[in-house]
């Protein structure tokens, strides 16, 4: 046993052990760098997303209870059209890079038929100079 | 030789700190990264969601048809609050909104009897203004 213990001192002490402490030391505090940045931003982050979405859930109800109150249909049919606007402009503003999925595809597909063959109605109309750009999303394929 | 040793151990203070500063910084970035493609590719399908939804009223011109995708998405918004993680405060205009379709739901009841869990969400979820 003394044997063993003087065995591994000795190990321990040799010059180049040094190397394998500082090793060890290296990756253990490129393991918890990593960690810390991740929670770090995550900390930061999550509060953000969870404020906006939300918002966004709040801004959903009172639309809708605006639109079962008034019992309006061109009310109705304003609000169908500015949600397709915001759509149409999110999705021409994307850089490109996305791909899309059949369901993704076919609902644009779908709404260009339908801008095509209703080209007086009035969101057709309106929505003009958003159209042609907001249904280029999809021209990469999944 | 004592120099040199110390010069040793001063190398690999540099490198741990360097690869710990890294290592934070790449942890930070690849959680920001899968964050910002989870959100945007939710927001992607709610936009494609929408378009589908908006040409489908449009064609139908029906104030029930748009009665029907309004109730829903009340009910979806008030869902979504019900599953919220962690305390948050309600503006006045959040607690107002929330209370008139409160109203509204209560004045308006389903015809035929709804899936009991989806009621006890919403029922949940209108409490999301009622905290601290």
């Amino acid at each position: 046993m003394r044997n063993l213990i003087s065995t591994l001192m000795r190990a321990v002490r040799r010059p180049w052990m040094i190397h394998v402490w500082w090793s060890i030391a290296l990756v253990v505090t490129c393991v918890t760098g990593a960690q810390l940045g991740a929670r770090t931003l995550n900390w930061g982050v999550s509060p953000l997303v969870w404020q906006g979405e939300r918002g966004a859930q709040f801004a959903r109800i009172s639309s809708s209870l605006a639109e079962l109150e008034r019992n309006d249909i061109a009310f109705s049919e304003g609000l169908a059209i500015s949600r397709l606007r915001t759509a149409l402009i999110a999705l021409a503003s994307e850089d490109g890079g996305w791909l899309c999925g059949d369901y993704e595809s076919k609902a644009l597909e779908n709404a260009k038929t339908w801008f095509d063959t209703h080209p007086d109605h009035h969101a057709t109309r309106e929505l003009q100079p958003f159209i042609p750009d907001g249904l280029r999303a999809c021209e990469k394929r999944m | 030789m004592l120099k040199r040793r110390w010069n040793v151990h001063l190398v690999w203070m540099a490198i741990v700190l360097a690869g710990g500063m890294s290592s934070f910084y790449l942890g930070a970035y690849a959680v920001g990264f899968t964050l910002t493609q989870l959100a945007w590719q939710n927001h992607r399908s709610d936009h494609f969601g929408n378009i589908k939804a908006a040409i489908r009223l449009l064609t139908q011109n029906d104030l029930t048809a748009y009665h029907r995708f309004s109730e829903w998405q009340l009910r979806d918004g008030v869902d979504h609050l019900a599953v919220q993680y962690g305390e948050w405060r309600c503006s006045d205009t959040q607690s107002r909104t929330l209370s008139r379709a409160r109203v509204w739901w209560k004045d308006h009841p389903a015809p035929a009897p709804r899936y009991a869990p989806f009621d006890r969400m919403i029922e949940k979820g209108w409490s999301a203004c009622s905290g601290p």
